[in-house]
């Protein structure tokens, strides 16, 4: 299986106390999804290639997701099962 | 006793290229110095592509001609030195005392974080899982009481994968590995140990010391040592954040030196090893020299200068190298030691100032590579320049090969990544 990135537009807090929290992220189409909940934050390898992502697991509309963080261009990306 | 680990990335430059595109999972992988010639050189293969038989150092047509589907990968150092410093933060959670050795390979002496993490085996466990699961790459790790036995140990069990080695099993395991798995035995060392019948590293354990002492001088007795476990080289742990970033090489306990000449002659020597290694690691070209010397009240002085036109040929070093001896050294007493050492790689990229001369600079480069590669055919020894035959205890020196008179100095690895 093959998996592609979709980089997303986000909406991020920074604590005083360091680390980034997204808020809510907008899809391509323009729609919104807010973030309910960050459950965690890891260092994990993602499926569609990248050297040391980020990884939040989150809570967006009552279901769990993945979203990364790419540090070297700032940016934050879904990915998505590539048939 | 100690518990000391050696932790080796799996494939480590085509790990990463897989990381980065994990749809070349299952397909021969190997990343190359510049894959637009034909003639780049193969820097590193993942196992599939090892099966079709692809070697390190040799050139992508000849690769290509027995693997057709190769595919490859420009390097990408950048992202190979974020990948290892993030390995290193791992390391980092369960000892402070850290050896790079080369860019994919550490020892960690973790004695005193037994109490706090468990056994050897279980910190190497945790370990090996966590850069799995975090980092999406693999390591072998050895365990043991010593850093050889422990180097040893990472290489017997790979990928992905952890080999203990004991004072009760070592006979078992170590002992029937041939002589020149053995750190530093490289190809003129083990020619003269097989001659006279000392092929695997047990052999060399069995053999009367004396001996190995008579064929091989000091370093007979250093093979000894390592061969027995009786090795006990710590894990220089503070120097680390140094050597992952730097080339160097020194040469002590020789003789005493009372001229500039002889000086010139061992800093030659020293800036052809690191040119040679600075070559073969394929970081490019460095911007800062560094000179240290040790005086035989074994006083060490030191100096560095940064360059404006980065380099990585051996003259350029050793004229670089004198000067800085020159500045730094009043002869209050003879000179015991010097080491050269290279820093702030250009990691492949070249950036040409506006007085290059590109095309008298392109020679010395290729002189030196053409030098590079009648050595690795044909010994160390074949080419060497005439200043250092002038001193025939330094002609026998095989310090490209990996080797120095005290090995317990800054030797940095020649190992394949
Ligand atoms: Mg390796």
């Amino acid at each position: 299986m093959n998996y592609v990135k979709i980089y997303v537009r986000a909406v991020c807090e920074f604590s005083s106390d360091g680390g980034i929290k997204p808020l809510n992220i907008e899809w391509v189409d323009g729609r919104k999804f807010a973030i309910d909940r960050v459950k965690f934050v890891e260092r994990k390898p993602c499926l569609s290639g990248g050297v040391l992502p980020r990884r939040y697991t989150v809570i967006m509309g009552g279901q769990q997701k993945y979203l990364y963080y790419e540090k070297e261009k700032e940016r934050w990306f879904v990915e998505k099962e590539f048939l | 006793m100690r518990t000391i680990l050696h932790s080796d990335l799996n494939n480590f430059y085509a790990s990463v290229e897989l990381l980065k595109h994990p749809e070349c999972k299952g397909v021969p992988v190997a990343v190359c110095g510049n894959v637009e010639d034909r003639h780049g050189i193969i820097l590193a293969k993942n196992q599939l592509a090892k099966s079709f038989g692809v070697k390190t150092g040799e050139v992508l047509w000849e690769a290509k001609k027995k693997c057709k589907n190769l595919v490859t990968f420009p390097a990408d150092f950048s992202s190979y030195i974020k990948v290892s410093e993030a390995v290193r933060g791992i390391y980092g959670r369960f000892t402070d005392n850290i050896e790079s050795f080369g860019i994919d390979e550490c020892w960690l002496d973790v004695t005193d974080s037994l109490k706090i993490f468990g056994s050897g085996e279980e910190i190497a466990q945790k370990i090996r899982t966590a850069i799995k699961e975090e980092i999406g790459v693999t390591v072998s790790v050895g365990v043991s009481y010593n850093k050889i036995f422990a180097k040893l140990g990472s290489d017997m069990k790979k990928p992905d994968a952890v080999t203990v080695i004991t004072p009760n099993n070592f006979k078992q395991t170590v002992w029937k590995l041939p002589a020149e798995d053995l750190l530093y035995v490289g190809k003129s060392t083990k020619t003269k140990l097989n001659s006279i019948g000392v092929h695997t590293i047990g052999d060399i354990a069995t053999t009367d010391e004396k001996v190995l002492v008579g064929l091989l001088g000091v370093w007979g007795k250093t093979l000894y040592r390592f061969a027995n476990g009786f090795d006990d080289t710590p894990v220089a742990g503070k120097k680390t954040e140094e050597s992952v970033k730097s080339i160097g090489n020194s040469l002590t306990d020789y003789k005493d030196l009372y001229n500039f000449e002889e000086v010139k002659t061992l800093i030659l020597l020293l800036s052809e090893s690191v040119a040679s290694r600075l070559r073969e690691s394929g970081l490019g070209r460095a911007t800062t020299i560094k000179l240290s010397v040790t005086d035989n009240a074994l006083k060490t002085y030191g100096k560095q200068i940064t360059i404006d036109k980065p380099t990585r040929t051996a003259t350029d070093i050793a004229k670089i190298a004198y000067k800085l001896f020159y500045q730094l050294y009043k002869w209050e007493r003879p000179v015991r030691g010097i080491g050269v050492a290279v820093s702030n790689f250009t990691l492949g990229t070249e950036q040409l100032s506006i007085d290059t001369d590109i095309i008298k600079d392109g020679k010395k480069d290729r002189l030196e590579l053409a030098v590079d590669g009648i050595r690795k055919k044909y010994g160390n020894h074949s080419l060497q320049r005439a200043r250092i035959l002038q001193d025939p205890r330094l002609a026998e020196t095989d310090i490209i090969g990996g080797h120095t008179v005290n090995p317990k100095t800054n030797v940095c690895g020649n190992d394949e990544i």
